[in-house]
């Protein structure tokens, strides 16, 4: 009897509600579909610095994603950036890689090592250093690879994964490419926001409670 | 609900695709050979099983009565990997009669026996239940524990004694606040 108490009084301390101080209590800040997507204007791996709004120019549609050397998930979508860059790229697509990670804690994402990796891995794509981690913050990202497609207007029309498998042969769902098909057809996206899924952004010790903006 | 041993001896290690309900199955594919072990710690005989998001529902379900801690991680993921040995450490602390801590690997199911059943084995703790998601929908998957969770990993989420979601935890909570919530999860309420 007094454990039957016990556990009704117990529901009252949690009543099925994600207690405030938990994290994801509440839905996270992420960048909103329908609005401008920050620009921003980084430095590549070839030497040339990549600005958003000349990609939108000479484009229908770019493809931001935030990843990095050191993280197998980010490691696993490589090939299939390079697929869609490949297979986009004649219908007006721009793909962009921009790591963000703190590379004192993770050497392996260091600027060195990106110019390694693109070469190795033959990128057919600009991949960009954000050095200031202020890109990743005015994007909200959170994992490596974390995709974000915008239309030529700079609109957010999709974010999340590129699709729903880290294993590319047990694919059932290609978001991203779905997204794209809708965009060059200039029909509404279907799915415009999935999950992400990766490894988290390696984010530099906090110092300063400066709050990137990612203008240009 | 004794399915652990001491791998002293034998070491069996299995991927269950049974269906859940039968919990009690413990017939598994025997996997590699032992890996070497240079901690003083015993390798510990591992059993994992396959769930989709149902499934990982079910487990939850399954402990009502106790507290239970849900932990989605992956080898490859670093702070999963340094916050793991406070989970054994939460187990045996806390009894496995009042805590139950099941764990959700998001490693690829092709690397399970390269990766994951090695760490399992070395990291892993008794009384611990071992998952890998296989469901094939992240997106899914994650709406359905908390649709309010981005979808990166680590990520835990706390369930008090009636089964419901209290606590939300990812990279920036650290393991002496979430031990201070299960402690208040564990406690009977104040007169």
């Amino acid at each position: 009897m007094h454990g039957k108490m016990t556990k009704l009084l117990s529901l009252a301390v949690c009543l099925g509600v994600l207690v405030a101080t938990s994290a994801w209590a509440a839905p996270e800040k992420q960048l909103e579909i329908g609005k401008p997507a920050p620009t921003f204007k980084l430095p590549g791996v070839d030497g040339k610095t990549v600005a958003l709004a000349d990609l939108l120019k000479k484009n229908k549609a770019a493809v931001v994603v935030f990843t990095c050397n050191h993280c197998p998930v980010a490691k696993d979508y490589q090939d299939r950036l390079i697929e869609i860059q490949k297979d986009y790229k004649d219908k007006g697509v721009a793909v962009v890689a921009i790591n963000s990670n703190d590379a004192e804690a993770y050497p392996e994402d260091s600027f060195e090592n990106m110019k390694k990796r693109a070469k190795e891995k033959e990128y057919n794509f600009p991949y960009l250093h954000d050095e200031s981690q202020r890109i990743a913050r005015a994007y909200m990202a959170t994992c490596t690879p974390h995709v974000f497609l915008l239309n030529p207007k700079g609109t957010l029309v999709y974010r999340g994964a590129v699709d729903d498998d880290q294993d590319v042969k047990k694919v059932t769902k290609a978001h991203l490419r779905n997204a794209l098909d809708s965009v060059l057809a200039d029909k509404p996206v279907e799915t415009t926001t999935t999950k992400q899924f990766g490894c988290t952004i390696k984010w530099k010790p906090k110092k300063e409670k400066e709050e990137g903006k990612g203008k240009e | 609900m004794n399915r652990w041993r001491n791998a002293g001896g034998s070491m069996h290690t299995g991927l269950h695709r049974t269906p859940l309900l039968f919990l009690l199955a413990t017939l598994g594919v025997v996997v590699g050979a032992a890996c070497s072990d240079r901690s003083n710690r015993q390798p510990i005989a591992v059993t994992i099983r396959c769930a989709d998001e149902g499934g990982i529902q079910q487990y939850v379900a399954m402990y009502r009565g106790r507290v239970v801690l849900l932990d989605f991680w992956a080898t490859w993921c670093s702070p999963c990997v340094e916050q793991f040995p406070h989970l054994v450490k939460w187990q045996k602390k806390f009894g496995p009669d009042n805590l139950a801590i099941v764990t959700v690997s998001l490693d690829k199911e092709s690397d399970l026996n390269s990766t994951v059943v090695p760490f399992l084995r070395n990291h892993g703790g008794p009384n611990m239940e071992f998952l890998l998601y296989s469901g094939g929908d992240h997106d899914k998957m994650v709406n359905a524990v908390n649709p309010n969770w981005t979808g990166e990993v680590p990520a835990m989420f706390l369930y008090d004694r009636a089964g419901r979601l209290c606590y939300s935890f990812g990279e920036e909570d650290k393991p002496a606040q979430i031990e201070k919530l299960i402690v208040k999860l564990l406690s009977p309420p104040e007169e």
